[in-house]
């Protein structure tokens, strides 16, 4: 990743010095020597400190919906998914255009991630973004996987019987601490207030037992981001417990897909399934002629 | 497990356009349906999401059924759609997460079938006592 690191140390180093933007938004290597984390640079000193490579997976078009990038001119570096992510905060006029800048980043794929490996537009579109960096060189057509082989799980999944079903979601859940990780890391989960930060949150989710609670809340979340989830896979890369989220998602895009047609967040014209309803869907609770 | 004189408890989201007036009707007519039931009134079925049914779950409901306008006769002209549109994937998260989609039902009665109505609870009563009682998603609050 020298080629794309470079570059966008190059650039950001440009539009810092130029005052074109006031802070950059990009990777940087962690003191922990784990990859890389997300880094602001504010100075054109700082911005030698960018990288970029299979490990930058945080999605960062997260970040501009913040307070504390409100009115700031920002340069930000959006991969493949991210820029789709963006692209449902810009339509929804939660981001102003204008007021970032762009630099688009042809992904190389991260590392471990079964969502690279069925990604169908690791590049921003050129023409929507200020910048498009690539590796050309390491350029070469990279193997799609079919869904099933990138998510095994969830074909294993369906096969068991609804107990072994509840078991192993059981097991799952229970081992939930609710730090929210899942839903911090989540690019499209962006309602400024969440239903579960309600300050009477015996309202919201008054179960007493905790795996009645993980189940609610989890069901909840997928079903909020059911046709606007990007499959970045933040959700189960973030899970301190190594909870499989990302196949409560996948399995309600196979379904969205299966009844619906296909619909890809952040790419297709709004508006997305969930948000509007029409008679000739099909009607799985019977029309039935009536009396 | 013996489901011997077991008596579901039915949460009922009716439409207050349409399932409602039926199971008003229903009584108006002295039609006989299981006591079962607790009928709790929405404007519309769209109105009832994830949340609610989940939470009927939670508290002690075994079996939640939904019920709305006939497709087209919405008051509010596409309701109905939003709730088969969102209930299918709510079944199938259900399915998949293992509890079980058959306790959740989505029915379109009109104003004027306090006879379905009346066939709709009772059917679904027999089911929910052949099924038993739905301790999966259960609060321990609600300890019978």
């Amino acid at each position: 990743m020298r080629k794309i690191s470079e570059a966008l140390r190059e650039v950001a180093g440009r539009l810092l010095r130029s005052g074109e933007v006031d802070l950059v938004l990009g990777y940087a290597w962690s003191e922990q020597g784990q990859g890389t984390v997300p880094y602001v640079a504010f100075t054109a000193e700082e911005a030698a400190n960018l990288c970029f490579d299979t490990t930058s997976r945080m999605a960062l078009s997260k970040y501009l919906l913040q307070d504390t990038f409100l009115g700031k001119r920002v340069a930000l570096v959006v991969k493949g998914c991210d820029y789709r992510a963006l692209k449902l905060s810009l339509s929804e006029n939660r981001i102003e255009r204008k007021h970032t800048y762009l630099i688009g980043i042809d992904c190389p794929m991260m590392d471990g991630s079964p969502f690279c490996l069925i990604c169908q537009h690791k590049c921003p579109p050129a023409e929507d973004v200020d910048i498009l960096l690539t590796e050309a060189d390491e350029a070469g057509e990279l193997k799609a996987s079919s869904h099933q082989e990138a998510f095994p799980e969830i074909p294993s999944i369906e096969r068991m019987s609804g107990d072994e079903r509840f078991e192993y979601w059981k097991r799952q859940l229970n081992r939930c601490k609710r730090c929210y990780s899942c839903r911090h890391a989540c690019p499209v989960c962006t309602c400024r207030q969440c239903l579960f930060d309600r300050d009477n949150q015996d309202a919201v989710d008054p179960a007493k037992d905790v795996l009645a609670q993980h189940q609610f809340y989890h069901i909840i979340r997928a079903f909020h981001v059911a046709d606007r989830c990007v499959g970045c896979g933040q959700c189960a890369q973030v899970c301190p417990e190594g909870i499989p989220l990302h196949l409560l998602h996948q399995k309600l895009q196979l379904e969205l897909h299966k009844h619906y047609g296909s619909y890809r967040a952040g790419l297709d014209e709004l508006p997305s399934p969930l948000s509007h309803a029409h008679a000739h869907e099909p009607d799985f609770f019977g029309k039935v002629g009536k009396q | 497990m013996t489901n011997e004189g077991f008596e579901p408890k039915i949460v009922a989201f009716c439409c207050n356009w349409c399932s409602y007036a039926g199971a008003d009707l229903a009584g108006v007519g002295r039609l006989k349906y299981p006591e079962n039931i607790r009928i709790i009134r929405v404007p519309c079925s769209s109105r009832v999401d994830a949340a609610l049914v989940l939470r009927a779950f939670q508290n002690g409901a075994d079996g939640v059924m939904i019920a709305g306008c006939h497709p087209g006769d919405c008051h509010y002209d596409t309701g109905n759609y939003h709730t088969r549109k969102r209930m299918v994937l709510l079944m199938s998260l259900l399915e998949f997460i293992g509890l079980s989609r058959e306790r959740l039902l989505v029915k379109w009665i009109s104003g004027n079938e306090a006879e379905r109505f009346s066939a709709t609870v009772l059917g679904f009563t027999k089911e929910l006592r052949q099924m038993g009682a739905y301790e999966k998603a259960r609060d321990l609050r609600c300890v019978r």
